[in-house]
């Protein structure tokens, strides 16, 4: 199917310059790490039970540092125009939309599976028994948080300034996500499993199939010019 | 007289605001008869605001959903003239949400006792608040008309669709707010339903009154930014 392939073509490119330079998902992980030592003096969490503060800690560090991720996701292709070679390929507008969409997952959990260990030994918890149901609620609420954020991260690309306005607008549209994944992981951490996210899950999956139909429709309109 | 019709609907509009007024607030230091509306057993006099209350966060919701119809069709047609409804829209919403936002912890610290209890009504309007804020700021940053229209049609239509979610998210989060009409609702006198129904009544008008004047002069703003650049144009040649 040639959507398909254009689908992996573009994601494939991204993702190709991603391990060579590997700079995004670096940037990304040490900049989640540094929001969560900074809570840690601004809060003194030191003694602090981890299931109460740590899913909301972990949420706010992603939520902050996906931007550095969802920024560099269209501003690779600003610099000699990238996107119009993109779209000159013929290639199918919402496909170019998703395979931006799926290289930004991909690093963006690539930073979280360092992360999230990170975070475990800096606040002396064992997430291993875990993992698998954390991981579950990790995937489903990045991938809503990239749906939309790749829409806003094409968007920003075209006004001047946008850097500036890409936090507002994806941290903005993201609060009932943050809140469902916030909400999910600490229901997992408590429970064990993963049937104690309970409806987060759901909010987090219809989050997720509401944004991408959305914005793969969106994404044409948005880039034509 | 070009804008006739404009003046009269403000005259009808003036004059149910005041009968509104006088129904509810006929017993108070605003005027000295008495009111139509009962006043609340258990609240007393601060229920009074719901008469405002209500109808503006219902008026702001009207408004949005017209921004989001408005941004469909400028994505469908790429008519100005969608853009144009759509500003208006989401500016008007945008005042009627502050309204909510201000009423709400009036009426909540003497009843609930706390300005701001997070409830998930008052926290979902002030979450749809910040997004057509958003939606404002984006329309100071695009380059040209053209593309402001569209990236704001395209925002238009995702800050709406996450407004149902985030209501359910603040609700399930936590949730307090007392449920007037609907099941569960304790339902109130038909004084108060009178009083009610038109209060939201002249609200609707007075959005749709400045829907179309908003929406009129972003229309004429556009023409006007033609007038001048075919104007350049000819003193170029």
């Amino acid at each position: 199917m040639n959507t398909l392939r254009s689908i992996f073509l573009v994601a494939g490119k991204d993702l190709r310059s991603e391990i060579r330079s590997g700079r995004n998902i670096i940037t990304v992980l040490f900049f989640a790490l540094v929001v969560l030592i900074i809570f840690h003096f601004a809060f003194d969490l030191a003694d602090v039970d981890f299931t109460t503060v740590g899913p909301g800690l972990i949420w706010v560090a992603i939520s902050f540092a996906g931007i550095l991720s969802l920024q560099s996701s269209f501003a690779r292709e600003g610099d000699r125009d990238g996107l119009s070679g993109l779209l000159l390929s013929c290639a199918d507008p919402t496909a170019i939309y998703l395979g931006k969409a799926f290289s930004a997952l991909v690093s963006l959990l690539v930073a979280e599976a360092f992360f999230l260990p990170a975070a475990a030994l800096l606040f002396n918890t064992d997430l291993r028994p875990v993992m698998v149901p954390l991981a579950t609620v990790v995937v489903i609420h990045t991938a809503g948080y990239v749906a939309v954020g790749t829409l806003f991260s094409a968007m920003t690309l075209k006004v001047r300034r946008g850097h500036l306005l890409l936090p507002v607008l994806q941290l903005t549209v993201t609060i009932p996500l943050l809140m469902s994944a916030v909400k999910a992981t600490s229901g997992v951490l408590v429970t064990g499993t993963l049937a104690g996210a309970g409806i987060w899950l759901r909010v987090g999956i219809v989050y997720d199939i509401i944004f991408l139909v959305a914005a793969s429709l969106l994404f044409e309109p948005l880039i034509e010019d | 007289m070009k804008n006739f019709p404009a003046l009269v609907l403000i005259g009808i509009i003036s004059v149910m605001m005041i009968a509104v007024l006088a129904a509810v607030f006929g017993d108070t230091v605003v005027f000295s008869f008495s009111s139509y509306v009962p006043t609340e057993s258990s609240m007393g006099i601060v229920q009074r605001i719901f008469y405002f209350h209500v109808p503006s966060a219902l008026t702001a919701f009207l408004a949005f959903f017209v921004a989001f119809v408005a941004s469909i069709g400028y994505i469908t047609t790429r008519r100005l003239i969608w853009d144009n409804v759509a500003l208006a829209s989401v500016e008007i919403g945008v005042i009627f949400c502050t309204i909510v936002i201000i009423t709400g912890p009036l009426w909540a610290r003497p009843v609930w006792g706390s300005w701001w209890p997070w409830d998930p009504r008052l926290t979902t309007t002030l979450i749809l608040w910040l997004l057509y804020i958003v939606y404002l700021l984006l329309r100071t940053y695009s380059e040209n008309r053209e593309q402001q229209a569209r990236f704001c049609a395209v925002l238009g239509i995702i800050a709406f669709l996450d407004v149902p979610i985030v209501y359910f998210s603040v609700r399930w989060w936590r949730g307090v707010h007392p449920m007037v009409f609907g099941s569960g609702g304790g339902g109130i006198a038909p004084r108060m339903s009178h009083a009610f129904l038109g209060a939201l009544f002249t609200f609707f008008l007075l959005y749709g009154l400045l829907l179309v004047q908003r929406a009129r002069l972003a229309y004429m703003e556009d023409e006007f930014e033609e007038l001048l650049a075919s104007e350049h144009e000819t003193g170029q040649a």
